[in-house]
């Protein structure tokens, strides 16, 4: 437990949701490894990765929770939206009905994560524009209605993939900032270690600190 | 007669090789010559086959621990069949009827076909005989079973079904597995039955590894988080295929039960490293390490799930 790049200031739980087929699983690999398969395996269950990434002068590390689409899975898969700050509820450009049912899963997330939870709508397949069926205008909007972060993304052609995740970690990483002033107006002995975002990231010995929102 | 003999002779050849005994097996073994060794295990599952309704009634336990030793790979098929009865079933001359129609649930099952076994052979080409025939059996089975119509996980039981047997006996050894093997349950709209295993597992995970436990505990490592896949598709998507098939020959003879065992044979011989590991550490160690740790072969697994103490009256409360 711990190495060099095991030191983080911030350890920031995201869940992918979303229909299934949609491309979560590669979504993730392209953040995480630089990865795309053509041959993804179907999710069965929930699967797991990590990386970290710089915001501002702290040291941020996205776990992120990449989950099965299929209806029936989500009595396994809201499980994790607990203690989740962030989620990516992604549909595919290409497929009317996987962006249908966004409202089906924000109302699944809302119902079992923290009402705080900053939420992005990702559109992918970017790649596959000629077979476009999801107008980016209509989905903005309905971003901008619902208060989401919003932005179209290609797994494949790695298009935005890195802006999406970034963007959604460093609006956390506000929110968490936000949050913390307020409180540190409200309460005058809170402690300087409480915000690991003052102490330098490589310090040794630091013990990483999950943040729920 | 025969068979306890070939069963014995058999057992001498796959473990130690002292007793000479005055079986067929072992005196080939002399020249150890695999191809031979091979031969007379055909000719022993030969019989077996052709012996079935005896052998079963007569002979129950050394059929099973021949199945815990490995199907030869030409009698799966049909072996598969025998041993959940599923052969001669009406519903097989529905099949071609079934084909005709259109299933609800077909869009959601086209959308995994590519993605089933998406590395192997068969399937991996896109419209091939292999996609077909999934997407056939798939959508059958969703015809007759409307409750369960069509669920994640469930294709790569057909698939690997499939690599063995033409379409319509891989339907109804599908049929049989669903009805008769807790898999019906498993994939059910509620997943109860998922739920169910998970929280039998976790109390044999207590029960037998308590440090490991309050490890997992301390961790907030849930089951479901490595688990859930290794009941919902019998370590198929765990496992490479050698090793999965051979979990799946006794999962055929013995049923759900050997999940919980094999499951907990791999916490077992991975708890040392388990125990130093946090919650990220063991999910990276469930989803990188293990899958090969039995690239080898899995008899070593096998073995040890069955030093594994598993209470069926227990479970069953």
């Amino acid at each position: 437990m711990g190495s060099a790049e095991e030191d983080y200031n911030f350890v920031f739980k995201v869940v992918l949701i979303g229909e299934s087929g949609v491309g979560k699983t590669n979504l993730l690999s392209r953040f995480t490894r630089n990865e795309f398969n053509h041959d993804s395996r179907t999710t069965i269950g929930v699967e797991f990765s990590t990386r970290t990434i710089l915001v501002g002068d702290a040291v941020v590390k996205a776990q992120i929770w990449d989950t099965a689409g299929l209806e029936r899975y989500r009595a396994i898969t809201s499980a994790y939206y607990r203690g989740a700050v962030g989620a990516l509820v992604v549909f595919d450009i290409t497929k009317h009905q996987t962006y249908d049912v966004v409202d089906r899963w924000l109302k699944e997330l809302y119902d079992h994560a923290e009402p705080s939870i900053v939420v992005m709508l990702v559109g992918n397949k970017t790649d596959l524009a000629q077979a476009r069926e999801v107008p980016m205008e209509e989905a903005k909007m309905f971003a901008d209605n619902n208060g989401l972060l919003f932005v179209e993304t290609s797994a494949l052609d790695s298009t935005n993939v890195e802006e999406a995740f970034e963007t959604i970690l460093k609006e956390i990483f506000y929110k968490v900032q936000k949050q913390k002033q307020r409180s540190s107006q409200s309460n005058t002995v809170s402690l300087a270690s409480e915000n690991p975002a003052s102490t330098a990231p490589a310090q040794a010995e630091r013990r990483p600190c999950c943040v729920a929102l | 007669r025969l068979l306890e003999t070939d069963s014995k002779s058999l057992r001498s050849v796959n473990g130690s090789r002292r007793n000479s005994g005055s079986s067929l097996v072992s005196s080939s073994s002399a020249s150890s010559n695999l191809s031979h060794l091979e031969e007379d295990s055909w000719i022993l599952w030969g019989r077996i086959v052709n012996e079935w309704e005896d052998v079963r009634k007569k002979k129950e336990k050394q059929v099973k621990e021949l199945v815990r030793k490995g199907i030869p790979h030409h009698f799966r098929a049909i072996v598969w069949q025998l041993l959940c009865s599923a052969q001669s079933m009406p519903i097989k001359d529905q099949y071609s009827e079934l084909l005709k129609m259109t299933s609800p649930c077909e869009k959601l099952i086209r959308r995994d076909i590519a993605r089933t076994y998406p590395e192997h052979d068969f399937f991996k080409e896109k419209d091939s005989l292999g996609q077909e025939v999934l997407f056939n059996v798939m959508k059958a089975y969703s015809l007759v079973d409307r409750e369960v119509g069509y669920c994640q996980g469930s294709a790569f039981i057909v698939g690997l079904l499939l690599m063995q047997m033409p379409e319509e006996e891989a339907f109804c050894v599908f049929v049989k597995l669903m009805q008769d093997y807790r898999l019906r349950e498993l994939f059910k709209p509620s997943m109860a039955e998922l739920g169910l295993c998970m929280y039998q597992f976790e109390c044999m995970i207590q029960e037998h590894l308590p440090e490991l436990y309050v490890h997992f505990q301390s961790q907030s490592f849930h089951t479901s988080m490595y688990a859930s896949s290794w009941f919902l598709t019998i370590f198929l998507t765990t496992f490479p295929l050698p090793i999965a098939t051979r979990i799946f020959d006794i999962f055929m003879s013995e049923g759900l039960e050997i999940v919980f065992r094999v499951g907990l044979a791999l916490l077992q011989m991975n708890q040392a490293e388990l125990l130093q590991l946090d919650m990220e550490g063991m999910l990276q160690h469930f989803q990188k390490v293990i899958p090969h740790q039995f690239d080898s072969g899995p008899d070593k697994l096998i073995q040890a799930s069955y030093q594994v103490k598993y209470n069926a009256k227990k479970m069953k409360k």
